[in-house]
């Protein structure tokens, strides 16, 4: 047991400590923690010039064209039938908008090109189509585009199928994710960066922002793909049983179909970690390469929708959105890097988060998320404690509900905020057990279904510093018995009884007396014109 | 076709798993500590606000499974404890504010308590407790998106006291007897005064008197869930 004096001694050593340490840290990051001043003027005049130091690769005229990485659990996707018919439907509505887009079809985009997409989206074709054979102008066109863009959706495809093979261990699936990362680095040039970006960068170039402002609709398409693209991902990472994936997947697949894909009042697109957070800080370089590679999507959509650009001017454009996305541009940069003069350079990540770059405005502690607004990706979205979402440690969650997906510290914050939301939810909990999370799913009523039947939580509500110690879920009662046990010095745990998924669902805890909203320079970066909107 | 075939082999031995970057792992627990506000890694940019919560209980408990680390946890604790101390006898912190967030139905940010007043209304549908930003909100709300019965907590003219209206068997029905609502048509930013509960309909002049809303009018619940739309 700590002692007072002990405390206090220890007070002033810190304080001490802090107060000699800031000078010269501070000097040291100067700007690291400052928001990068993005100049982000549209039109013909802001057109930037194509590098004359474009890799041999990206001129290359020949055909080139690899396969996936041998493995058994290759097309192990179709072990969830729905969500692998809702990806080929993905690959269609792709082709068909790339396709119309330069076959003069672009004027009925927004009508006949929908509606085509759409039917195939409520219809999804049970096997995946080859792109290039749905939009074969723009594949001829576009060619090195089209392997950027190819290749990197095998990676996507890839490492589906290892989440969602029944045949490897989640140890397995882990490490084979890692080598799908560097097979798909290591067999062929044209592969996208795994720094993190700058997103507001990378959408103020001359042409952002065009697609989305002609073609609300099927940009609107375009996002909701990228948001099944990313949630999936958590969805999958956490299921140790295929009944898991599919439970879940009945949810996030409804919210897609009926939600998703037909927003067009996003601020910006879906980005990776804020679908699947826990996966892309285990895997961030993956997480940034589909956040650039999404990107890239926009960049090319807009270059495409802008007609003031002439032929030539989008074939440029086009490559140079492919550089700034690819490795070539950024060899011997690591993530963290800054340059505060150079945006293209800015490799900084959030805070707890490395599987994210820098979004409008934002600076490292400080993002603004469309529906949450202002926020630390390194605090828990309920009582703002930092998090420390290791599954080793038994605690942590995240709540999946209205399409965003958020970080919490302890089951009662994961219950409390799933509460405070409409509609249906999915809790992703840490357990005693690494190998066995928790998955509650809710009804519209906040009833629980669970994957755990034995389920047991602790919960004596107490201050929210120590939350992810007095609020817990546990596998089975022995495991809720060994944990009073470790803990037996704990004076505030004692007497606690085990509830039941009925009685701690019925729970409601006090409002978090740790929990702070934060403010941002703005209200909402994206409403202010340029870059974004 | 070959290379198809080869892609639907096994999965050959040993595939490589290496770590990422350090740069790009998990924060271990030592990183779980909340900086100092006026650290460089916490320094906020011009424009950008972020208040300091006191931490003064322990952040983590060890698993059972844990004993061995038991003793670095624990000098851990005593650093966590002692930072915050540290942090409160500097004075690093402010005060935390309330739970914020957007009205479900009309998008606008729920207008918070305050000393004096009331303004948060809760919906409670089941195990769901769902904050809305005027009782009109809520209403309309119930009537399009839940079918079960529910109850609605709504903010009256007085501190602390709530008018409770129920839906039951699809029959609304109010618990206080001479509770009227305020119905004052506007613009939707004043919500929260422009339509409210009152648990006393001898109320209801002084109310509306004070906001100068000259056109309010006085509904039974009755009125109040038809109009609320």
């Amino acid at each position: 047991m700590r002692t007072a004096t002990h405390k206090v001694m220890a007070a002033i050593w810190a304080g001490l400590a802090i107060g000699l340490a800031l000078p010269a840290a501070a000097q040291q990051h100067e700007g690291h923690n400052q928001p990068l001043k993005i100049n982000a003027p549209k039109g013909p005049q802001a057109l930037q010039p194509l590098p004359t130091n474009l890799p041999g690769w990206m001129n290359s005229r020949g055909y080139n064209e690899y396969f996936y990485k041998r493995g058994a659990y290759n097309f192990d996707i179709y072990n969830v039938d729905e969500m692998a018919r809702d990806f080929n439907a993905i690959a269609v509505g792709h082709s068909f908008a790339y396709e119309d887009l330069v076959t003069g079809k672009a004027a009925k985009l927004e009508t006949d090109t929908f509606n085509r997409i759409d039917w195939v989206l409520k219809h999804p074709p049970k096997n995946m189509p080859g792109e290039k054979f749905l939009s074969p102008t723009f594949a001829r066109k576009y060619g090195i585009l089209e392997h950027v863009f190819d290749w990197t959706h095998v990676l996507h495809a890839q490492t589906i199928d290892v989440l969602a093979s029944t045949d490897l261990t989640h140890e397995q699936k882990d490490k084979e994710i890692d080598a799908l990362w560097k097979f798909y680095k290591g067999t062929v040039p044209y592969t996208i960066s795994g720094l993190p970006l700058n997103m507001e960068m990378l959408d103020g170039q001359a042409y952002s922002g065009a697609f989305r402002e002609k073609y609300p609709k099927v940009n609107g398409l375009f996002w909701g793909y990228h948001w099944l693209q990313g949630a999936v991902y958590d969805m999958l990472w956490t299921s140790r049983s295929l009944s898991d994936a599919k439970s879940q997947y009945e949810l996030v697949g409804e919210r897609y179909r009926e939600v998703e894909l037909y927003k067009t009042n996003r601020d910006f697109m879906p980005m990776f970690a804020e679908t699947s957070p826990i996966f892309s800080r285990r895997f961030p370089e993956i997480a940034n390469a589909f956040d650039n590679l999404h990107m890239l999507h926009d960049m090319v959509n807009d270059i495409l929708a802008s007609d003031w650009l002439s032929d030539k001017q989008k074939d440029e454009q086009i490559k140079r959105a492919i550089y700034m996305v690819v490795d070539a541009p950024h060899v011997g940069e690591k993530a963290g890097d800054f340059n505060p003069n150079d945006p293209l350079h800015d490799h900084r990540f959030m805070d707890g988060q490395p599987g994210m770059g820098m979004m409008k405005m934002s600076t490292p502690q400080l993002m603004y998320m469309p529906e949450m607004g202002w926020m630390s990706m390194s605090e828990c979205h309920h009582c703002s404690m930092p998090m420390n979402n290791d599954p080793k440690r038994g605690s942590g969650a995240t709540i999946s509900a209205q399409g965003w997906t958020m970080e919490v510290r302890c089951a009662l914050c994961a219950r409390d905020m799933a509460a405070q939301t409409e509609g249906r939810a999915i809790i992703r909990a840490n357990t005693e057990d690494p190998n066995r999370p928790l998955i509650l799913i809710s009804d519209e009523e906040g009833n629980y279904t669970t994957n755990i039947k034995e389920v047991v939580f602790i919960e004596v509500e107490g201050p929210h510093p120590s939350c992810s110690s007095w609020s817990r879920a546990f596998t089975n009662r022995a495991a809720f018995d060994a944990y009073l046990q470790a803990n037996e010095d704990d004076e505030e745990l004692k007497g606690a009884k085990p509830l039941t998924l009925a009685e701690w669902s019925a729970k409601s805890g006090k409002e978090p007396e740790t929990y702070e909203k934060k403010q941002g320079p703005v209200p909402n970066p994206y409403k202010l014109g340029g870059g974004g909107k | 076709m070959r290379e198809i075939a080869a892609a639907l082999l096994p999965l050959p031995k040993g595939s490589d798993g290496a770590h990422l970057p350090a740069a790009c792992l998990n924060a271990r627990p030592t990183a779980c500590v909340r900086p100092p506000v006026s650290g460089p890694a916490y320094t906020m940019a011009p424009g950008f606000t972020k208040t300091l919560v006191p931490s003064h209980r322990d952040q983590v408990a060890p698993l059972a499974h844990e004993a061995d680390q038991d003793k670095t946890m624990n000098a851990f604790k005593t650093l966590i404890s002692t930072l915050a101390a540290a942090l409160l006898l500097f004075g690093f912190t402010t005060p935390a504010q309330a739970h914020e967030t957007d009205c479900p139905y009309c998008q606008l940010s729920v207008v918070q308590d305050t000393k004096e007043k009331d303004n948060e209304v809760v919906l409670r549908y089941g195990n769901k407790r769902i904050e809305y930003r005027c009782v009109m909100c809520a209403i309309a709300q119930a009537k399009t998106k839940f079918k079960n019965d529910l109850t609605i907590l709504a903010p009256s003219n007085i501190k602390g006291k709530h008018v409770t209206i129920t839906r039951t068997a699809g029959v609304w029905a109010v618990k206080e007897e001479k509770a009227v609502f305020v119905f004052a048509k506007g613009s939707h930013t004043e919500c929260q005064d422009r339509y409210r509960a009152l648990t006393d309909g001898a109320d209801f002049d002084a109310y509306v008197a004070n906001r100068k809303y000259t056109e309010a009018k006085k509904l039974t619940l009755k009125e109040m869930v038809e109009l609320s739309k």
